[in-house]
C-alpha cells in the first residue's frame, strides 16, 4: 500500500490575507482553525493549495496577473510557503515562493532523503508521489466553500455545474461551452446565401452578355462585316490603313499630323476610334475658320447688309425732303411766317390799348351814375359846381353804357380771338418746320454714313454706291460654285475617316462583348463545375467541414463526461447514501441518489443532474431541492464530497474542510462532528470554522493528535495564529 | 483526468478523420493555454477567415459579373 502523507507544517508569509510570518504545525488527527469571517482561516487552508500546485481554484483568472496571492503589505514584496508532508518514508519540504507583479513561481521539493528538486521537475515528482492533480485536490481533498455552494442554489445549471465540479468534468463542460457552434451554423447559412446570390449574378450577367453579343455582332453586319471578319486582325488592318489616311489629310489641309497609336490589345482599337473622330473633328472646326465658301458667303452677306441700309437711308431722306417741302408750300418761307408774326403782335398790343381807354371811361360813367344815385337832389356838379338836371343827366349816362360801349367791348374781344388763334398757329408752324428741318439733316447724315460703310467695304473707287454694292456682290458670287465643289471634296474625305472610326469601333465592341461574354461564361462554368470545385464550394466546405468537427468532438464529449458522471454517480452512490443518512438522518426521506442525463443546451449536450430524495421504506421520492432546506442540501453536499473522496485514489491522508458546517442546525452539526471524529484515525482533518457552536462540538476531537488554533487580524500584521487546547 | 487523451480516444473509437482528431489537438491546446476564450477565439478565427474567403470570392464574382453592362438604349424615334 503506497504511503499516506499527512501535513506536519505550514509555513506561510506574504501570502493573501497573511502578511507576517505565520507558523502551524498540524496535530497527527486534526488541526482546527476558529476565528470569526474576514481573519485569514482561507488564506492560511488556500496556503497549502497553492504551495502543492502554484494555482488556487476559485480565484478568478482575470485576478491572476494582479497581486491577488501576494500580499501588497509584506514586508518582502514577496510570497512564501513552506509547507511540510509526513509519511513513513520521511518529510517532504515543498517550498513555493513568488514576488509581487510576477506570474511565475519558484517550486523547491526536498525530498526525504535530502535531495532537492526544482520547478518542473519538482512539480513532475510531486505529481507522482502525490497521486493526483490540482482538479482532483481540491474534489478529494479540499472542500471549498464555493463547491458547496453550487449544490444549495435551486437553479439547475448552477447545480449541473457544481456537481460537474465535484466530478471533474468543469473542463469538459467549460471547453463544450466555449464552442461557438451557432457561429459556424450562422457562417455556413451566410456562404451558401452568398453562393446562391453569386450564381444568380453570374447566371444574369451571362444572359446579358450574350444578348450584348449579338447585338453588337448585328451592328458590325450592319457596318459591312460578317462575322468570320470580326477579327482582332482585322481591325489592326482597318486601323493601320486608317493611320495612312489620316496622316495623308492633316498634311492636305495643313493641320499638324496626328498619329494613332498602334493596336496591341482591343481597347487599343476604341483609343484610335477615339482620336480618329478627334481629329477629323479638328479639321472640319479648321476648314470652317478658313473655309473660301464661308469668306465669301459672308462678305456676300455684308454687301447685300450694306445695300439695304443704303436703299434705306435714301428713302428716309427723300421722304422728310418731301414733307418739308410740303409745309413750305402751305406755310410759306421762314422770313414770311415771322412777317405776320410780328404784325399780328402789334395788332394785339393796339387792341389791348383800345380795350384799356374804353375800360376808363366807362368806370367815370358808373361812378357819376352811382353819385347821382345816391344824392337824388343834386342841381350841381360836383367837381365843376356848373347846374345840372339830375334826372336827365342819369338817363343820358345809363343809355350811354348800356348801348355804344358795349358794342365797342365785343368788337375789340373778337378781334383779340382771332388775332391770338393766328398767332398759334403761325407759333406751331415754326415748330414743325424745325422739327422737319432736323429730320431731313438725319436721313442725310445716315446716307452718309452707309456711303463711308460702303467706301470701306469697297476699296476701290466709285461714284454710286448702290452700283458699286452689287457690282461687287455678282463678282463673288460667281466664283461660288468653283469654292464649293473643294468644300465637297474635303468633306467627304473626312466622312470617309469618319466611317474607318465607325467601322473599328464597331468591331470593338463586338470583340469587347465576344471576350466578356467567353469570361463570364467560363466563370460561370467554374462555379457550376461540380468537379473541379469553386472557391465558395470549397470555404463551403471547408465550414462544413468544421461543423462536422465540432459536432464529433461535442459528442465525444458529451459521452465523455455523461459516462464519467455515471460512474462517478454509481462509484460514490452508497457512500452518498450511508453519509446522507447519518449526516441528514430525515426522519422520512432517508435516501439520496443523484441521477444524470444528456441535455441540450443551446445545441451543445450537457450533463443534467437531478437530486432526488427518497424513502427506503416505501420507496416514494422527490425532487431533494423541493423537500430539503438548504442546511439538509448542504449535508447532501458533504455527504457527496465525503463520498467522492473515498472513490479517488491517491497518496494525501489528509482532506481540508473550509467552514463546512453552514446552514446546518445542532443535530446536523453533531453529526458531521461524529462523522468526522470516525475518520480522524485514517485521516487527518485540517478544519477551519467561523460557528461558534460548531467550535464547540469540534472539541470532540479534541485530544493529544488534535491542535487547536485562533486567528487574529490586524490591517498592519495581517493574520496571526495562537494555538489553544491540549495539543498545543 | 488527462481530458485531451481522454477525447481523442473516444473520438479514435468513433473513426473520426485525422481532421477531426487534429481540430481537438488544438481546441485542447487553446483551452490548456487560454482558456475558454482560447477555443472561442480558436473556432472564430477559422470562421471568420472562411467569411472573408467567400465574401471576396464572391465580391470577385459580383466585379466580374458587374463588367457586363446593360445596352443602353438608343433615344429617338418611338
Amino acid at each position: 500500500m503506497a504511503c499516506r502523507w499527512t501535513v506536519g507544517q505550514v509555513v506561510a508569509e506574504g501570502f493573501r490575507g497573511i502578511n507576517q510570518v505565520v507558523t502551524m504545525d498540524c496535530g497527527d488527527d486534526a488541526t482546527l482553525l476558529v476565528a470569526a469571517n474576514g481573519k485569514g482561516k482561507s488564506s492560511t487552508l488556500g496556503a497549502i493549495e497553492w504551495c502543492l500546485f502554484g494555482d488556487l481554484k476559485y480565484q478568478s483568472p482575470e485576478n491572476r496577473t494582479n497581486d491577488e496571492v501576494v500580499n501588497l503589505h509584506g514586508p518582502t514584496g514577496k510570497t512564501r510557503v513552506r509547507l511540510e508532508l509526513v509519511s513513513d518514508e520521511g518529510t517532504l519540504v515543498i517550498e513555493r515562493t513568488r514576488a509581487i507583479r510576477k506570474r511565475e513561481t519558484a517550486l523547491v521539493v526536498t525530498k526525504p532523503d535530502g535531495e532537492t528538486l526544482e520547478d518542473e521537475e519538482a512539480s513532475a515528482y510531486l505529481f507522482r508521489t502525490l497521486g493526483l492533480t490540482f482538479d482532483d485536490f481540491y474534489r478529494a481533498v479540499f472542500l471549498h466553500q464555493e463547491s458547496v455552494r453550487g449544490l444549495l442554489i435551486d437553479e439547475p445549471r448552477v447545480r449541473d455545474e457544481a456537481l460537474d465540479r465535484l466530478f471533474g468534468l468543469e473542463k469538459l463542460r467549460d471547453i463544450a461551452a466555449a464552442m461557438p457552434v451557432w457561429l459556424v451554423r450562422a457562417a455556413i447559412d451566410e456562404i451558401q446565401g452568398k453562393q446562391q446570390r453569386a450564381t444568380d449574378k453570374l447566371s444574369g450577367a451571362a444572359q446579358v452578355a450574350e444578348q450584348n453579343r449579338a447585338r453588337y455582332l448585328r451592328d458590325a453586319m450592319d457596318a459591312g462585316f460578317d462575322e468570320a471578319t470580326l477579327t482582332f486582325e482585322t481591325s489592326v488592318s482597318i486601323t493601320d490603313d486608317l493611320r495612312d489616311n489620316l496622316e495623308v489629310a492633316c498634311t492636305s489641309y495643313g493641320q499638324p499630323a496626328v498619329v494613332l497609336p498602334e493596336v496591341t490589345e482591343i481597347d487599343d482599337l476604341e483609343k484610335a476610334a477615339r482620336k480618329t473622330k478627334d481629329a477629323t473633328k479638328n479639321l472640319r472646326l479648321a476648314g470652317a475658320t478658313a473655309s473660301p465658301v464661308d469668306k465669301a458667303t459672308s462678305r456676300v452677306v455684308e454687301l447685300q447688309r450694306l445695300s439695304k441700309s443704303l436703299v434705306a437711308a435714301k428713302q428716309a431722306s427723300e421722304e422728310a425732303t418731301k414733307a418739308l417741302n410740303a409745309h413750305r408750300a402751305v406755310m410759306g418761307e421762314q422770313e414770311q411766317v415771322e412777317g405776320r408774326n410780328s404784325a399780328l403782335r402789334i395788332r394785339l398790343e393796339e387792341l389791348e390799348r383800345e380795350r384799356q381807354t374804353l375800360g376808363a371811361r366807362s368806370k367815370v360813367i358808373g361812378d357819376a351814375l352811382a353819385y347821382l344815385k345816391s344824392v337824388p337832389t343834386e342841381t350841381r356838379c360836383p367837381v365843376c359846381e356848373q347846374g345840372i338836371q339830375h334826372d336827365h343827366l342819369f338817363a343820358s349816362l345809363q343809355r350811354r353804357i348800356e348801348g355804344a360801349e358795349r358794342e365797342q367791348q365785343e368788337r375789340i374781344f373778337a378781334e383779340t380771338t382771332v388775332a391770338s388763334k393766328e398767332l398759334d398757329q403761325i407759333a406751331d408752324a415754326g415748330k414743325a418746320l424745325a422739327k422737319l428741318d432736323r429730320a431731313v439733316q438725319v436721313a442725310r447724315d445716315e446716307v452718309t454714313n452707309v456711303e463711308t460703310k460702303v467706301k470701306k467695304a469697297i476699296p476701290k473707287p466709285f461714284t454710286d454706291a448702290a452700283a458699286a454694292l452689287a457690282d461687287e456682290e455678282r463678282t463673288i458670287i460667281s466664283d461660288f460654285d468653283a469654292l464649293k465643289e473643294a468644300a465637297s471634296r474635303r468633306e467627304q474625305a473626312l466622312q470617309s475617316l469618319d466611317n474607318k472610326a465607325d467601322r473599328i469601333r464597331a468591331i470593338h465592341k463586338f470583340l469587347k462583348a465576344d471576350a466578356e461574354f467567353a469570361n463570364i461564361r467560363a466563370k460561370a462554368q467554374a462555379e457550376t463545375d461540380a468537379e473541379a470545385g469553386s472557391a465558395l464550394d470549397e470555404e463551403l466546405e471547408s465550414i462544413l467541414g468544421l461543423d462536422d468537427s465540432l459536432s464529433a468532438i461535442t459528442a465525444a464529449i458529451a459521452k465523455v463526461s455523461r459516462e464519467r458522471a455515471a460512474g462517478a454517480v454509481e462509484g460514490s452512490r452508497d457512500g452518498v447514501s450511508q453519509y446522507y443518512k447519518r449526516l441528514c438522518n430525515h426522519p422520512y426521506f432517508d435516501g439520496i441518489r443523484i441521477e444524470v442525463e444528456d441535455k441540450s443546451i443551446k445545441g451543445v449536450q450537457k450533463n443534467s443532474y437531478t437530486i432526488r430524495t427518497f424513502s427506503t421504506t416505501d420507496g416514494k421520492d422527490s425532487l431533494a431541492s423541493s423537500r430539503l432546506s438548504t442546511g439538509q442540501m448542504n449535508c447532501v453536499a458533504l455527504s457527496v464530497y465525503l463520498a467522492l473522496r473515498e472513490v479517488l485514489t491517491h497518496n494525501l491522508g489528509f482532506i481540508i474542510l473550509d467552514d463546512p458546517s453552514q446552514n446546518l442546525d445542532t443535530e446536523h452539526k453533531e453529526a458531521l462532528v461524529d462523522l468526522l471524529s470516525e475518520l480522524k484515525p485514517s485521516t487527518q482533518l485540517l478544519i477551519a470554522s467561523q460557528d461558534e457552536e460548531f467550535q464547540r462540538l469540534l472539541q470532540k476531537l479534541d485530544g493529544k493528535g488534535t491542535k487547536t488554533y485562533s486567528l487574529t487580524w490586524t490591517p498592519r500584521k495581517g493574520a496571526s495564529l495562537v494555538a489553544h487546547g491540549a495539543g498545543k | 483526468m488527462d481530458i485531451r487523451a481522454i477525447i481523442a480516444k473516444e473520438l479514435r473509437a468513433t473513426g473520426a478523420s485525422p481532421e477531426k482528431l487534429t481540430l481537438w489537438e488544438e481546441i485542447a491546446t487553446e483551452f490548456e493555454g487560454s482558456g475558454p476564450d482560447g477555443v472561442k477565439d480558436l473556432i472564430s478565427k477559422r470562421v471568420k477567415d472562411a467569411r472573408k474567403r467567400a465574401t471576396k470570392e464572391a465580391k470577385e464574382i459580383g466585379e466580374v459579373a458587374a463588367t457586363v453592362a446593360k445596352p443602353k438604349k438608343k433615344k429617338g424615334r418611338k
